[in-house]
């Protein structure tokens, strides 16, 4: 068990818009249709876009940088973190990445056009974090964390530890994702893509949804400022059932949550909320099912939902936003319901917040990313002080 | 001090000036199956049985590796005129943790797996983030290093994706204990081990970053027998400090290897402190990258268990 880290600043771009207030509004809504666009890709499959100004035809040179310029404005508002402790050589930077700066997706890209467009630099990772890190003078260390779609729950995991190891003061740790060439046509070829709407855990569900966005978090160790929520444990496994299929047991995933609660010193039955994965996958949300009826089984204190229909399927950021969400539904006393999910799959057993949000004041939350090359990432949280709560509504 | 036992290790290097380049796979990239290759080398080399790999984690540094296969998919792409990858295989393969998911899944290792990418340190950070325990969710055994391949020559795709500077298929993984309290279990690096004591990474001049690894190892310069530099670490930073230790350049000696480049130095580093075993000497790797990084691992001999620890048993 290690000391955990307070949580003590954030910012998120999602679908839902700019900012925290923009999240926690969405995430309150009731509706069961999930939020789909397809005005970037003319109708040839729906994903949850940027809101303006990055949802335009001209913002097609967006960067990620850009993503996380604006969480990182938002961050340094909430937290009252000063230039010269961003810019501190004891403040870390850990962010996730999938792959490297392809362009944002256009029909007309071909791969040839793409390999054209991509230098051997931009291909690297770590483009990213270099040139967020130089936009904001940050002198510290600064780490790129690649487990594909668990990259910012990994980037996570490394900051608690950069922390409780005494390596730096505080950390910022995140990561952001557009609707790029790579994924766009790579999920498509793996006949992943759903034609409709990211669907989690309905008897229907038909594939994941992408989603463009990002989010970051500033950790640092309790204390230092107040929380708006706290990085108790991580937990993490790797599936060698195979590269890209989740192993249908769920047993990796199984090690990987008991990890994560020993880490934090908790049991299942401490947890009362469950971000899942959910990606609205069949293999995906069948094997999780699986898992996730192990330690809360239906008719136990514990909600559970996937929230991709709202926010897509975000790759690298899936991890920081959906513990971003954690953090808020412990701050805000809800369980966010399933968008997205019409009759939900009656071979699954936990219990799953349909329709609408739950009230109910929560104590602790985990959070759970898979990805391919089978990574399993799970993050438990617990409430943070409730007044910064009250402080992000008014950032609304 | 002791951050974490280095209980075995594997390491290939292209031979200088070979030019040995990987060879297009639909299977896996060529990193990710030498991968595979060093960590189950390390893992017997370390003697650690097949049914004890359920919780051994897994940290490697890369850059560049899997870009052949990227290639590979833009020009059968491009060939058959397909708009999307060429195959869902490639996609996923094109992804930087497959050379991670692809080793753990060869060496059937259950915890943690992450790449780590930090330019040409990704190596050694690799190495250092695994000795202190980072992220690996109190693993005891942790495999870290680093692995890279290039494309084939003859594969190359008349685009920009053809500048990859990596200069050949190369990597090193080290098996390490974790903690204090880990079991002496040396493997090929001899009968007396060696371990990691200690890991420092910043933005600052390399001279400081090296100063606060000897600090944090509570060594001096004098005591350092050897150091391996990697990414632009010069010499005249050691001449500094007085030290008189041999000396080994990977860039010099194997041209850029990326993220493989910081865990060649820790092999050859941990290597070359197992042969002068018994004398107390240390040995340190410094990086420092094109971004103004610098990390940096003093690896010593093993001052055995804390007094506590073994009053305990």
């Amino acid at each position: 068990m290690r000391r955990e880290a307070a949580i003590t600043g954030l910012g998120v771009v999602t679908t839902a818009g700019v900012g925290l207030g923009s999240l926690l509004r969405a995430l309150r809504t009731s509706g069961t249709e999930p939020i789909a666009s397809d005005y970037l890709s003319g109708r040839q499959f729906p994903f949850a876009a940027l809101p303006s100004p990055w949802r335009s035809e001209s913002a097609g040179d967006v960067s990620c940088v850009d993503i996380l310029d604006a969480c990182m404005r938002e961050l340094v508002r909430s937290s009252g973190l000063a230039p010269a402790e961003y810019r501190d050589r004891r403040t870390a930077v850990v962010l996730g990445a999938t792959a490297g700066r392809y362009p944002r997706w256009r029909p007309e890209l071909s791969p040839m056009r793409v390999a054209d467009a991509v230098a051997h630099r931009d291909f690297d990772e770590q483009a990213t974090t270099l040139e967020f890190a130089q936009r904001w003078q940050l002198a510290g260390p600064t780490f790129t964390v690649c487990s594909a779609c668990s990259s910012s729950a990994s980037a996570l995991a490394v900051g608690h530890g950069l922390l409780d190891t005494d390596q730096c003061d505080r950390v910022i740790v995140g990561a952001a994702e557009l609707l790029s060439w790579f994924d766009v046509h790579g999920f498509r070829t793996a006949q992943l893509l759903s034609r409709t709407a990211a669907r989690p855990y309905d008897a229907e569900r038909d594939g994941l949804m992408l989603g463009e966005g990002g989010g970051l978090v500033l950790l640092e160790r309790p204390g230092a400022r107040p929380a708006f929520a706290r990085l108790l444990g991580a937990g993490q496994s790797t599936e060698t059932h195979d590269i890209a299929q989740p192993e249908p047991s769920g047993a990796a995933l199984t090690r990987c949550i008991g990890r994560a609660l020993s880490d934090a010193g908790l049991r299942a039955s401490d947890i009362g909320y469950v971000n899942a994965h959910g990606t609205a996958t069949l293999a995906n949300d069948a094997s999780e099912a699986m898992c996730l009826a192990r330690y809360w089984p239906s008719g136990c204190d514990t909600w559970i939902s996937s929230t991709k229909g709202l926010t897509g399927h975000l790759r690298a950021a899936g991890g920081i936003v959906e513990a971003i969400v954690v953090a808020a539904a412990l701050g805000g006393g809800f369980a966010p319901h399933t968008r997205g999910c019409r009759r939900f799959d009656p071979t699954f057993s936990f219990n799953c917040v349909l329709d609408a949000p739950v009230s109910q004041s929560l104590q602790h939350g985990l959070s759970i990313t898979r990805a391919f090359g089978g990574a399993n990432v799970a993050l438990v949280l617990g409430r943070g002080d409730p007044r910064r709560w009250l402080g992000a509504r008014v950032l609304s | 001090v002791k951050l974490a036992l280095v209980l075995g290790h594997a390491a290939t290097y292209p031979a200088p000036g070979s030019g040995h380049r990987a060879q297009p796979s639909r299977k896996c990239s060529a990193a990710a199956a030498l991968g595979g290759v060093l960590c189950r080398a390390a893992l017997d080399d370390a003697r650690v049985p097949p049914g004890e790999r359920d919780d051994v984690g897994l940290y490697l540094g890369v850059c560049h590796g899997r870009t052949e296969l990227v290639e590979r998919a833009v020009r059968i792409s491009d060939e058959l005129g397909l708009m999307d990858f060429c195959d869902p295989v490639a996609f996923v393969n094109s992804v930087a943790s497959a050379v991670t998911g692809h080793s753990a899944r060869a060496a059937e290792l259950g915890g943690c797996s992450f790449v780590v990418n930090t330019g040409v340190l990704s190596g050694i950070d690799a190495v250092g983030l695994a000795s202190l325990g980072i992220g690996g969710s109190g693993a005891g055994i942790v495999l870290a290093g680093g692995v890279e391949s290039a494309p084939s020559r003859g594969a190359s795709h008349p685009s920009k994706l053809k500048d990859t500077p990596v200069h050949g298929t190369g990597g090193a993984v080290l098996a390490l204990a974790v903690g204090s309290a880990g079991t002496v279990r040396a493997g090929a690096l001899g009968e007396e081990a060696v371990c990691v004591r200690a890991y420092r990474t910043g933005r600052e001049d390399p001279a400081e970053c090296f100063a606060s690894a000897l600090h944090g190892a509570r060594a001096r310069a004098e005591d350092l027998a050897f150091v391996a530099g990697c990414g632009s670490f010069a010499r005249e930073v050691l001449e500094r400090f007085g030290s008189r230790a041999d000396w080994f350049q990977t860039r010099e000696a194997l041209g850029y290897l990326g993220g493989a480049e910081g865990a060649i130095a820790c092999s050859v580093a941990a290597r070359s402190l197992a042969r002068r075993h018994g004398q107390g000497r240390c040995a340190a790797v410094v990086g420092v990258s094109p971004s103004g990084a610098c990390s940096c691992i003093i690896f010593g001999p093993d001052p055995g268990p804390h007094p506590e620890v073994a009053a305990h048993g």
